[in-house]
């Protein structure tokens, strides 16, 4: 291998120099010159990479930075590399991490960092369908905030005053709107101008979209046809929020009929070409014309008509007033009175009799219910009713009262006989203490105070002794 | 400041509608269709003015 044999060869010149002076001591600035030499190889120049883009930066001045990178068997190896301003500006796409690419360029040394970077001149996305990916990627976020929803869609004003139109002021997309509008209707066209192709394409398109939106009552953003590359810009989210976010309606007409970009997705109308856009953005002159033609023999039809409902009137009312006619209107206006007088008179006499016997019909109803007639005719009855109630009511008290006499009498005897108080007539009394009947000698106890019942009243005593007479 | 043609037909389209409507008066209706005639031809006069105008931005914003 070269450089192999190369770092042999100055590892022989430095033996050869040491042999003299011993051990030789380099300068930075000689290994320096010496690393850029050897990595200037020529089979590290002009070289195809391909690997993921990692760490990407693009910094303020325009250059970009990154690493490639690639895992085997994993085992990473990463190339830091730059792309400048210059070379930046070429690229056909937006690279991003994560992107596969290939990319040409030259290994160089950085000496003044002591770094080595590979330098890009051109570069590539690279594995199957690399921007579709991205664009679904992009899509689909786009839909999940609701951009392409049919809601947000706006309807254009009929009569545009001033139309904006973002495109590329040299090519042929802004000659054809000029030239359809001119044709269809005077309105003026307000141009913002922009890149619509290229690495910073999106990023100008959406600049020129926010430049002119607040001018406007209807902005057309427009692109001739291209390659699925050379439209790229106008999937960028970049755009597509530039137009979500303008305030008066967006026509877009970006490439041929066949191609769908995202910014025509969120568009609130798409058209197919630019020239389609301006005829969708202004009416047509010469339908205008006619509708004004029209309007104009409408207005004159009405004003004839009115005036011929007015002259009809006018006849109407000068033969209504006519004196043969009012004459006429005279007599049949009394001739009605007539009749009215008559059938007046019918129906208020018809009317009085009906009234008459349905008087004396509630009168006779009336006296059906006198209620001195009533008491007359229903009193005698109901004294005697009554006084055989009260009769059976007293003889069957007498005999109850009987009854409970008799056995109160018998009740009484049995009394006599059984309760105390023959007893107490033999000479028997009742001893009670605390209000308790003393029964026995062993309730009792000397001191103990106590009552006596007898059949008279009532005597307390004091117990002094009590004598038992059988020991318990 | 000149009325914009949008706003011309609106007025008119105005105007055809009281003609239309059978309440309004004869004398009413000679004055719309005067104004309405008036307003037809300014239309048609906008419509006819020639040329489209076109302004280009600078790409200063």
């Amino acid at each position: 291998m070269k450089i192999i044999d190369q770092v042999i060869m100055d590892q022989a010149t430095l033996d050869k120099w040491s042999k003299k002076e011993g051990p030789v001591t380099l300068r930075v600035s000689e290994v320096s010159r010496m690393i850029t030499r050897l990595l200037e190889d020529s089979a590290l120049q002009n070289i195809w990479i391909t690997g993921e883009i990692t760490n990407f930066k693009k910094h303020s001045s325009g250059h970009l930075y990154f690493s490639l990178s690639e895992q085997v068997n994993g085992k990473e190896s990463v190339i830091s590399c730059s792309i400048w301003r210059n070379a930046a500006r070429y690229l056909d796409f937006s690279p991003d991490d994560g992107m596969e690419v290939r990319a040409y360029g030259s290994v160089s040394h950085y000496e003044p960092g002591g770094r080595y970077s590979f330098q890009i001149t051109q570069m590539k996305p690279s594995g199957a369908g690399e921007r579709a990916l991205l664009i679904e990627g992009w899509r689909r976020e786009m839909a999940a905030k609701g951009w392409f929803s049919p809601e947000r869609k706006r309807t254009p004003p009929r009569y545009p005053v001033r139309i904006g139109v973002v495109t590329s002021p040299t090519g042929a997309v802004i000659h054809d709107i000029r030239n359809v509008i001119s044709k269809r209707f005077p309105a003026e066209i307000i141009l913002s101008p922009a890149m619509v192709q290229g690495a910073q394409a999106h990023e100008d398109i959406a600049r020129a979209i926010v430049r002119v939106q607040e001018m406007v009552d209807v902005l057309i953003v427009g692109r001739g046809g291209g390659s699925y590359e050379d439209l790229f810009a106008f999937n960028h989210p970049c755009v597509v929020e530039a137009i979500v976010n303008c305030p008066v309606p967006v026509i877009s007409a970006i490439g041929h009929e066949v191609d769908i970009t995202l910014a025509d997705l969120a568009a609130d109308v798409s058209a197919s070409t630019p020239s389609h856009a301006a005829e969708q953005c202004v009416p047509d002159r010469e339908s205008e014309l006619e509708a004004l033609m029209h309007t104009r023999k409408n207005m004159f039809f009405q004003l004839v008509n009115r005036m011929g409902s007015a002259q009809e009137e006018l006849n109407n009312v000068r033969e209504r007033l006519s004196s043969a006619r009012l004459l006429r209107e005279v007599r049949v206006r009394q001739e009605g009175l007539a009749e009215l007088t008559d059938r007046l008179a019918r129906g208020a006499s018809g009317f009085m009799d009906k009234a008459h016997s349905r008087i004396s019909e509630l009168r006779g109803r009336l006296e059906g219910k006198n209620p001195l007639l009533f008491m007359r005719r229903e009193l005698p009855g109901q004294r005697a009713f009554l006084y055989e109630i009260k009769e059976r009511l007293s003889c069957a008290v007498m005999v109850r009262l009987q009854d409970k006499q008799s056995e109160i009498n018998s009740l009484s005897a049995i009394l006599k006989a059984r309760g105390p108080e023959a007893l107490f007539k033999a000479g028997y009394c009742m001893i009670t203490s605390a209000g308790e009947a003393v029964r026995s000698c062993t309730d009792l106890s000397p001191g103990q105070a106590v009552t006596l019942r007898l059949i008279d009243g009532t005597a307390d005593a004091t117990i002094t002794e009590v004598n038992h007479e059988k020991k318990v | 400041m000149k009325k914009k043609y949008e706003e011309l037909i609106g007025e008119l389209k105005e105007i055809v509608k009281k003609m239309e409507e059978s309440s309004t008066s004869l004398d009413e209706m000679i004055t719309l269709y005067e104004q309405g005639m008036v307003l037809v031809k300014q239309c048609e006069e906008r419509l006819n003015e020639a040329e489209v105008k076109i302004t280009e931005l600078g790409r200063e914003s």
